[in-house]
């Protein structure tokens, strides 16, 4: 059996260094900087989430390097801040292995589902010694079934299928999943989303719906999500309505920091 | 001012000729690759040189089978006077650019083209979940940016669908509960068990010894898990294999969506390949490195999507047989270049024109884990292995019709899922003889060389060894 839940279970193979000691040795860290407060976040006004990415499988996008001795190859931190009735993000991403340094500037409505808001900008810096060196692109939703992605100044459409469903960023899910757990919980039904993932492509027909709940190594209640184009992945949520860990096969981010401040 | 058509060779990696929508299959949705599909022609019946990626790939690179390049499996080193398409088309006036992956063992690719994007550590086998966006990105770098009046020449090497392989490595030392356990999908979603899942076990002992075997001399822990899965198991490695495939359709979406708002649109033609298949369960094989027609048949798409090129629009070959060699005399035939003397494929610019070809080749032949061989046809296909003659058997084998070992016959048109071996059947007698020295008169004509490196020696001698053991004592 495995030690530790099958979704995020990278210890074996991967012995030096050893996922499984880092996994917990993050979470503690996590764990030093919980709130008091459960993470609802319509109650705050500032919130800096840090995970740290472990590669779940010790092969070629880490390196040969023997002398390693932590997984981990980047980070993202997903800021937001709240105004009167809707939410700014500031997302960055950085990795070792792709060398990309991925910097994302949105806006989004104060609802459960986080819609995208108005024009978004993002930029990607590139550490690698190769000619690609930066991008910079922006966005904005043109009407229902349209939106238009501008890339170094040439414009290209996206069409979403389902006009229905609110455009969510794919990186508001570490709120929106918290955010719409208990409705899932409770109906016992999966619910659907449109994705905007990095805020340049496309993702329809996803499904998050409810997993299981564990007790190791914290006491987390489980999320799926999949649909086109997309690797099943779960999210572990914690009591305080936080994110904790997110994982696929190939990866997980493992939450190591919050900053908060609250209204008033 | 140059007129020469500029080129954008889009590759991935592991891809099963049939998991394109445009084609048919029901289980997945790829609108980008259907888009060049609807601008151009497809290719069934093409071929990979070699069922893994650096074999292949050397093959895309020179134009030669893999025992010809030095690259006869997952290492090998290209041999050093080969020219690469890099490096004959920078010499004619083109602009040369490689983004992506490359593996083509033994040739620094920063040395043959100017590179995009190679990964902040040069990009391997896996890491699709990494690379490829920023791929992508670079490309979208270049291509809003290429202000040159040379011709381009742009190799994207997508590693997606590959990482269904770091998908089974996560099952080699845990238990993952099948997606109806899971709760996360029904049996309907899934697609079906292939057809050749039960399979005829009467293989080549190369075969057995390479994939069948509990110490099997490739991904043996894989397949120790993979024989643990229940039905359910290897139809969910199906579901989660065409996830990959949308991925990596979505990231060409985006490549096509820039070229189509560029001035390159019309002069730009677009080779859309994969260097190997996918099993997918058939056979109960996953991965590669097999030579059934799920390992070795690749899509092969020749498109425009303007109209400044010749291309036959929204149209299958589906008579021609095609193969990976035929890939770098197609680009110098576009690119008015004339092919090194001694490649071994053909131009297939008149097929995608259209036009009436006579003399095509009328079978492919593929190599496969140095000693493995198979020659398709209309008719039937024949896989073969030769014997190792000693453990230091550096150049690879062949012609040489005594040293063949085992042989499997399929009907082509009766059997299209391989699953009933005819080579035991005493009736088929001839036609392997006819087979066998089919493959011999084919082989006569390569220019096969001694493998010099010690790391792919030491490979030989190894994989020599275990099958010298079970042909003399059959374990």
């Amino acid at each position: 059996m495995n030690s530790i839940h099958w979704s995020f279970d990278y210890n074996t193979g991967t012995n030096k260094p050893d996922y499984q000691n880092e996994l917990f040795e993050i979470i503690k860290n996590y764990q030093i900087h919980l709130p008091l407060v459960e993470m609802d976040t319509h109650a705050t006004k500032y919130t800096k989430h840090v995970y740290k990415i472990l590669p779940n499988y010790w092969r070629g996008y880490s390196g040969n390097s023997k002398s390693t001795t932590k997984l981990s190859i980047g980070t993202v931190s997903i800021e937001r801040m709240k105004n009167k009735d809707y939410w700014d993000y500031e997302v960055n991403y950085t990795n070792d292995t792709s060398g990309e340094d991925i910097h994302l500037k949105f806006s989004c409505e104060n609802t459960k589902y986080r819609p995208l808001l108005n024009t978004w900008q993002g930029s990607v810096r590139n550490s690698c010694q190769d000619a690609y060196s930066h991008i910079e692109f922006g966005g904005k939703i043109l009407d229902e079934n349209e939106v238009r992605i501008c890339i170094n100044d040439i414009d290209i459409s996206l069409i979403i299928p389902d006009k229905t469903v609110p455009i969510t960023c794919n990186w508001t899910l570490f709120d929106v999943i918290p955010l719409l757990s208990n409705q899932i919980v409770t109906n016992e039904e999966n619910v659907e989303i449109v994705l905007l993932e990095d805020l340049e492509q496309i993702r329809a027909n996803n499904k998050i719906g409810y997993l299981n709940s564990i007790q190791s190594p914290i006491s987390l209640d489980g999320f799926f999500l999949h649909g086109i184009g997309l690797l099943p992945s779960y999210w572990w949520i914690d009591k305080m309505k936080t994110t904790v860990i997110v994982s696929n096969f190939f990866e997980s981010y493992i939450l190591k920091e919050i900053i908060v401040e609250t209204d008033g | 001012m140059d007129n020469r058509p500029n080129i954008l060779f889009i590759n991935t990696d592991q891809h099963s000729w049939d998991a394109i929508s445009a084609y048919g299959n029901p289980f997945l949705h790829t609108p980008n690759i259907d888009l060049l599909h609807r601008n151009g022609t497809s290719f069934t019946r093409s071929y990979c040189t070699d069922p893994v990626c650096a074999a292949s790939r050397s093959s895309w690179a020179t134009g030669l089978y893999t025992s010809e390049t030095g690259v006869p499996f997952n290492g090998g080193r290209l041999h050093d006077d080969i020219s690469d398409i890099g490096q004959v088309l920078q010499s004619a006036g083109y602009r040369a650019f490689h983004c992506g992956k490359w593996h083509v063992p033994g040739r620094n690719v920063r040395d043959s083209f100017e590179t995009l994007y190679y990964g902040k550590r040069d990009i391997g086998a896996g890491g699709a979940a990494y690379y490829d966006s920023a791929t992508t990105h670079a490309v979208a770098d270049f291509l809003t940016n290429y202000k040159n009046t040379d011709p381009f020449y742009l190799q994207i090497g997508y590693v997606d669908p590959h990482d269904i392989c770091e998908y089974l490595h996560n099952h080699e030392e845990k238990q993952i509960p099948n997606p109806i356990e899971q709760g996360i999908l029904t049996e309907d979603d899934l697609p079906p068990l292939p057809e050749n899942f039960n399979y005829d076990e009467r293989e080549t002992v190369l075969h057995r010894v390479c994939r069948r075997v509990d110490d099997a001399l490739i991904h043996a822990p894989i397949l120790r898990a993979v024989k643990k899965w229940d039905e359910l198991q290897s139809r969910y490695f199906k579901w989660n294999y065409y996830r990959f495939v949308e991925k990596v359709d979505a990231e060409i979406g985006r490549v096509l969506a820039i070229l189509k708002e560029t001035t390159f649109c019309d002069n730009t033609l677009i080779i859309f390949n994969a260097d190997h298949g996918e099993a997918c369960g058939s056979h109960q094989m996953f991965q590669k490195f097999a030579l059934y027609e799920e390992s070795i048949r690749v899509p092969l798409i020749i498109s425009c999507l303007g109209e400044g090129i010749s291309v036959k629009k929204d149209r299958f070959d589906e008579s021609h047989f095609v193969s990976g060699v035929d890939l770098f005399p197609t680009i110098c035939d576009y690119a008015n270049i004339n092919p090194p003397n001694g490649i071994q494929g053909t131009s297939l610019s008149p097929l995608v024109e259209g036009k009436c070809t006579k003399n095509w080749r009328d079978y492919v032949y593929i190599e496969s884990n140095y000693w493995g061989r198979a020659i398709v046809d209309d008719t039937y296909k024949f896989i073969t292995e030769y014997i190792p003659k000693k453990i230091e058997d550096y150049i690879p084998p062949g012609p040489d019709i005594e040293q063949l070992g085992h042989a499997q016959l399929f009907d082509r048109n009766n059997d299209p899922f391989e699953k009933n071996n005819l080579a035991f059947n005493p009736k088929f007698k001839n036609i392997v003889n006819k087979y066998r020295e089919k493959l011999i008169k084919h082989e006569s004509q390569l220019n096969r060389r001694y493998i010099p490196h010690s790391n792919p020696q030491r490979l030989i001698s190894n994989w020599g060894k275990r099958l010298l053991e079970y042909w003399e004592y059959g374990k």
